[in-house]
């Protein structure tokens, strides 16, 4: 009997674990800059286009130094954390790297 | 005697009944659910009267210098970090979930305690909730909690440049350090966006 209460509590506890670890990332959006237009950030990533909104507590840096929504110019690689699991793609953080040379 | 003692069970019966109505109501004891002002006030108060006498009013004996502050933001980075954020705004997967929620340590509710009441706060923790106390009798560990209550007091006026050389410090697993290794790789330019697979967790 004490075994049934075990691993049922057990089970509860990693169900739980995984509910919250699913819950609080971000995502990792990976690409270069195709436009940025009323605040909507269209990245081109491996799967296409993927557009985030940049809003007042969006953090904007090149080499960890703070920059401007002017910087992301079309052909910049950047790297967009977005809360995971959020309706409307909303950026915590953007990181702006080289340009693409084409 | 005998109605003092139908009196205590008159209220016991009473707290049971009202526990088990809740439960029944569907409202539950969730920790995903915001405490309520009067759990946050008997908190509060249970935290003062837990105070012994004399470690409010002791003062810091740490000098604040940029040196002291460079070290407790290493500190924190590394042991706070997981449910206070880099910040103190509690914004982390942790510091969200606990029941009650690591607090936003920039707000007057922390900013007002004394730097005796949060040293005895980092030293002894704070019983039913997830702080935990990290006092080990040493010296030295005396000093590093003195040096994080100047970095909780510096907590408002953190720039990003600390905020992102803690986040280099921050704890991490294998797989968080190669994921962030890959992106640095592509934001310099040696990969394509093709090369890096897509991640969801930080």
């Amino acid at each position: 009997m004490k075994q049934y209460r075990n691993i049922i509590i057990t089970s509860l506890l990693l169900a739980f674990a995984a509910q919250v670890f699913a819950h609080g990332g971000f995502e990792h959006v990976t690409g270069t800059v195709v436009k940025l237009e009323n605040n909507v950030l269209t990245v081109k990533t491996a799967k296409g286009d993927s557009p985030v909104t940049l809003d007042a507590k969006t953090e904007i840096t090149r080499d960890d130094r703070p920059a401007q929504a002017a910087d992301l110019k079309a052909g910049v690689r950047v790297v967009v954390d977005v809360p995971e699991g959020s309706k409307v793609k909303v950026a915590h953080s953007v990181k702006i790297g080289v340009a693409n040379h084409k | 005697m005998r109605w003092f003692f139908l009196g205590v069970l008159s209220v016991c019966a009473v707290a049971i009944l009202t526990g088990l109505a809740l439960v029944r109501q569907g409202r539950g004891f969730s920790a995903l659910e915001p405490p309520t002002p009067m759990e946050r006030w008997i908190a509060r108060e249970a935290r003062a009267l837990a105070l012994p006498a004399g470690a409010k009013s002791r003062l810091n004996p740490i000098e604040n210098s940029p040196e002291t502050l460079a070290e407790a933001r290493a500190h924190w980075a590394d042991h706070c970090y997981s449910c206070h954020a880099n910040d103190g705004s509690g914004d982390t997967v942790l510091g969200k979930h606990l029941y009650p929620p690591a607090p936003d340590m920039r707000l007057p509710a922390t900013q007002e305690l004394t730097d005796g009441e949060l040293f005895y706060i980092i030293q002894n923790g704070i019983r039913l909730t997830g702080m935990p106390g990290w006092g080990n009798g040493s010296e030295r560990d005396s000093e590093d909690s003195w040096k994080l209550v100047h970095f909780i007091r510096h907590l408002s006026q953190l720039t990003l440049e600390e905020r992102k050389a803690m986040e280099k410090m921050n704890p991490k697993s294998p797989d968080e350090l190669r994921e962030e290794q890959e992106e640095e790789r592509f934001l310099r330019g040696e990969d394509s966006h093709e090369a890096i697979p897509e991640h969801h967790h930080h």
